[in-house]
């Protein structure tokens, strides 16, 4: 669906390689879900970078992080108990480890991002019991029986999240350091417009509304407390519109000209 | 199968797309690796002097600590860098606010960061440099700039009816890449590897494999994703080295990543700068005279003179002109690259001041660039390899609306705001470095698959994917056969990601790669062909499965007879609000002929983003250091404003087709650099147009207009 402009036609089965296939085989996408998945991908197919990059983690990656993670002793340790990417967690830790640090040191999952530890970036954001959370700003300890979401839990199995496909399609981003937090915030902001939820530009907070639709400033307002120095925003400002419309729109699109008449 | 594989200029999305919005994709602190220990960096808090003492006796009790690291007891290394490399704690001296003074290594990052707390440096003070003001009053000529002159500027600016004499300043800015500086360093013997985020890998091996006594080849640099770098991650700044210090001092891998607070002072900025400008022009709108001279800092051990000038010679017909540089030192953290060297800077000085010209005269500032275009090269008399500006311009002025605009100020309005336009054009010089590539070919029946091998780096510019497409395309593979590898000085040594020479050097290279792999194996077979073979047919016939060639690629040798820029124009509509002062571009378009596009998709992307760059620039970005300390007093995003989403309105891009077959093989000109030149002049113009009122002095702050 979103890729159909593309100009590279998919023909998913004739252009993987064996190696791809082999991978995929590995991961139990056969048939209809492997069409689907490298359909997401906008044409480019698996990508031999993917499967390097795969094969890299795989000869790293601690089989099971945090049980072959030897914690040091810690000072004044608390045990978290909480659920990552629907995944039961019990952690003994430092009573000053944030959970972005907890995420990233503790639990392997280093898709979320440390840009600034003081949440003026959002490149950390992750989502805890639904809502968008900066977690360089909570301390583990607080996430005692809840349920956080981070970047690598978006997608379910290799079924991407719509703001994914879209954030691939739109180009909305560049080095890529800020997506996962700029996705995990569009991820929740969707649920907030559905909720009805209001933010600075609504002219009246008082006032109940069902769902909303997100106009480019509303939705430019709402992802402000996500930083991208490559300057992304106009496509992630599209991406967002695709996935919270539904309705497909040309990246490469220029802007219909406003004329602004003198009244002066 | 033919068309999957013309995929050179499409529009075609990152073959690490997946990677990044899946958090996938390693940047310089999320490589899993075992048994690290955390370090933390301690800053001086004098700006010039002598440490005098320093008491670690408390950190090295705090729980955890594994090291304390002072000048007094750190690695001997070698001063490799005077720019990037100051403070590696070799001796007590101070040379900035800000410097390395101690590093903290612990079992974790928490009792690091709380360790360093403890410890005490005592200090003796010298007369420190940290007041612009008053340093530049004894600013001179950087030993590394000469003046550039044509004509006689003094008689023709002196002897001309209509002139412009007006000084533009800049504030020092912060690159603030959203990936802090950062490195794990892993000792294996003598061998170092360093999974650390670079623009250049080679240049970060060469850095550290000198400071330590290194073979280059016994320093393995992976880096195969940048999370921005922007001109800060050029090299091997000091938290490289004091990171693979920290590994060798307590044997383990080790950690280490600068805060946001501490970018401030460690891995360079934008220095400030003072543009006095000089413009005289005929009645009939013809330049007669253009002088520009630059007075800037530079720190006490490093000059670095950012090229704010160098428009001013090449940009405009004009027979008498003068450029010139004065700098001072001071002690500050070292001016570095930045997006745009000198040419973002500059072109706001030049293209406010020839907005000023043209508005002087009554003319429209489009017409007036247009009639002052120039026919080749002044600077040094070569011929344009292409140049695009006036087409840029005229497409510009029609994507933006140029006809609403008025040419009197206030005479635009929307509501509270004040509208207007304003323009600028721009250019940044295109070169191609040498750029070594190694392809490997395998083939299974008529599949072949081919992996594309260089030490190049993707900043967020695309690499990856435009490597991939010429790739692609020069093979007549589809793009899922080409795996790209790069971002590891263990590849054959490429060109870095700086000065927009990284398409050039790198697709031009492949592509040598791919046609010499082809005339090799063409050479091993008698086989003739009725039409043009495929490379699964080269190798049956030779009966090769696999096959490798390098290529050790670098500039055609004619390219040096011509002047090669990309150029191009920016035209804003801002929104200023009457009774606020807040300056909102509300819509803004950026025209650039570039030479080839190697992706559509990516180009665009990459030249919105030197548009929104040039909105912090215009509108937001100031660092400010107490003159009195040299301490900068904007030390976060919530001091330092980059732009956020909502301070971006809609942008706009467009690129003239251009065919250079004088700049490179592949006619390929980049684009990262061009596209922040000429942003915040056009914006500056467009508040003027807007209220009447000229800003010379950046950010233009709500204060400025009120």
């Amino acid at each position: 669906m979103a890729f159909e402009e593309n100009d590279v036609a998919l023909d998913a089965d004739q252009q993987m390689t064996a190696d791809e296939e082999a991978l995929l085989d590995e991961l139990g996408i056969f048939g209809e879900s492997r069409r689907k998945f490298l359909g997401q991908l906008g044409g480019v197919g698996l990508g031999a970078l993917v499967l390097q990059v795969l094969a890299e983690e795989k000869a790293l990656a601690f089989s099971d992080s945090e049980t072959a993670y030897v914690a040091p002793a810690v000072e004044n340790p608390v045990t978290v108990s909480f659920t990552v990417n629907g995944a039961k967690k019990s952690l003994e830790l430092d009573s000053r480890m944030t959970l972005l640090d907890a995420l990233r040191e503790r639990l392997g999952l280093t898709g979320s991002k440390k840009g600034c530890d003081h949440g003026q970036c959002g490149a950390c954001t992750v989502i805890i019991d639904g809502r968008r959370v900066l977690a360089c700003l909570t301390l583990t300890a607080q996430c005692e029986a809840k349920s956080v979401t981070t970047i690598e839990g978006i997608a379910k199995g290799t079924d991407l999240h719509a703001i994914q496909t879209a954030f691939i399609k739109h180009d909305a981003f560049q080095c890529g350091f800020c997506t996962p937090g700029q996705i995990c915030s569009a991820v929740a902001l969707m649920q907030e417009a559905k909720n009805g939820e209001a933010s600075y530009l609504t002219a009246n907070v008082r006032q109940k509304t069902g769902a909303l639709q997100l106009s480019d400033d509303e939705i430019r307002e709402r992802m402000s407390g996500n930083l991208c120095r490559c300057g992304a925003y106009p496509n992630i400002v599209a991406a967002i519109r695709e996935a919270h419309t539904g309705k497909a729109t040309d990246p490469m699109a220029i802007s219909q000209m406003e004329v602004h008449d003198a009244t002066v | 199968m033919a068309s999957d594989t013309k995929v050179i200029g499409e529009a075609i999305s990152r073959i690490d797309g997946l990677l990044k919005v899946t958090g996938a994709a390693n940047y310089g602190m999320d490589w899993p690796i075992r048994n690290v220990a955390y370090a933390f960096i301690v800053k001086s808090t004098i700006a010039a002097g002598t440490i005098t003492d320093i008491d670690t006796a408390a950190a090295e009790k705090s729980p955890g600590v594994i090291a304390v690291i002072t000048h007094k007891n750190a690695t001997k290394v070698v001063a490799y860098d005077p720019m990037r490399g100051i403070g590696i704690l070799q001796d007590n001296k101070i040379n900035f606010y800000g410097q390395n003074v101690a590093v903290l290594v612990a079992e974790t990052f928490e009792q690091a960061r709380a360790a360093a707390r403890s410890i005490k440096v005592s200090y003796q003070n010298a007369d420190s440099k940290t007041d612009f003001e008053k340093c530049v009053a004894e600013a001179v000529r950087p030993a590394n700039r000469n003046d550039a002159v044509r004509g006689d500027f003094d008689a023709a600016f002196n002897a001309a009816e209509h002139k412009v004499d007006a000084t533009y300043s800049t504030p020092i800015e912060h690159h603030h890449p959203m990936e802090p500086h950062s490195a794990i360093a892993v000792w294996e013997g003598d061998n170092l590897t360093l999974y650390s985020a670079t623009q250049v890998v080679g240049g970060v091996q060469r850095g550290v494999a000198t400071a330590f006594g290194l073979k280059p080849e016994q320093v393995h640099i992976i880096s195969p994703h940048v999370g921005g770098g922007f001109g800060s991650k050029g090299g091997a700044w000091t938290n490289v080295i004091l990171a693979a210090m920290a590994a060798k001092v307590v044997n383990r891998p080790v950690k280490l990543a600068v805060t946001r607070q501490n970018m401030f002072n460690s891995v360079g900025l934008r220095q400030q700068n003072r543009q006095h400008l000089r413009v005289a022009a005929t009645a009939e709108g013809k330049l007669s005279a253009l002088g520009h001279d630059t007075t800037q800092f530079t720190t006490t051990t490093n000059e670095f003179a950012e090229s704010c000038g160098i428009l001013a010679t090449m940009m405009y017909e004009v027979p008498n002109s003068r450029v010139g540089y004065k700098s001072a030192a001071m002690n500050v953290i070292a001016p570095t690259f930045q997006r745009g060297p000198g040419e973002s800077t500059g072109s706001f000085a030049l293209e406010s001041a020839i907005d000023e010209m043209a508005y002087a005269l009554k003319m429209d500032p489009v017409e007036f660039r247009i009639k002052n275009e120039p026919p080749k090269d002044l600077s040094n008399n070569k011929p344009w390899s292409s140049r695009a500006t006036v087409e840029c311009l005229k497409r510009g002025a029609e994507m933006i609306g140029w006809k609403n605009r008025k040419p009197e100020p206030r005479q635009n309005r929307n509501g509270d705001n004040l509208v207007g336009y304003g323009v600028a054009s721009g250019s940044y010089p295109s070169r191609q470095s040498p750029t070594s590539t190694l392809l490997k070919l395998a083939r299974k029946g008529d599949d072949v698959t081919a992996s594309v091998e260089l030490a190049a780096s993707d900043i967020g510019t695309g690499a990856h994917t435009i490597i991939a497409q010429t790739a692609a395309e020069t093979l007549g593979l589809p793009m899922s056969k080409v795996a790209v590898k790069i971002g590891d000085s263990a590849l054959p040594p490429a060109a870095g990601s700086v000065g927009s020479i990284g398409a050039a050097s790198f697709c031009n290279s492949v592509a040598d790669a791919c046609n010499q792999a082809k005339t090799e194996l063409q050479a091993k077979t008698d086989r003739k062909w009725l039409i043009a073979p495929t490379v699964a047919q080269l190798m049956d016939a030779a009966s090769l499965n696999e096959y490798q060639t390098r290529v050790d690629a670098k500039a055609p040798a004619d390219a040096a007879k011509y002047s090669s820029h990309a150029f191009n124009a920016n035209f804003s509509e801002v929104w200023v609000n009457e009774l606020t002062g807040m300056v909102r571009v509300h819509r803004h378009v950026a025209v650039t002929g570039a030479g080839r596009i190697m992706n559509a998709k990516t180009a665009r992307s990459q030249v919105i983003g030197g548009c929104v760059w040039g909105i912090g620039m215009a509108l937001t970005e100031e660092s400010i250091m107490d003159p009195r300390w040299g301490n900068f007093i904007t030390r976060s995003f919530a001091d330092y404003h980059i732009p956020a989403n909502l301070d971006v309105g809609t942008i706009d891009v467009a690129f003239i087709p251009e065919e250079d077959q004088f700049v490179n093989k592949l006619g390929i000109k980049g684009i990262g650099e061009v596209g922040i030149v000429g942003v915040a002049a056009a914006i500056a113009n467009a508040v003027f147009n807007a209220t009447g009122k000229r800003v010379r002095d950046l950010p233009i702050t709500p204060d400025k207009l009120l």
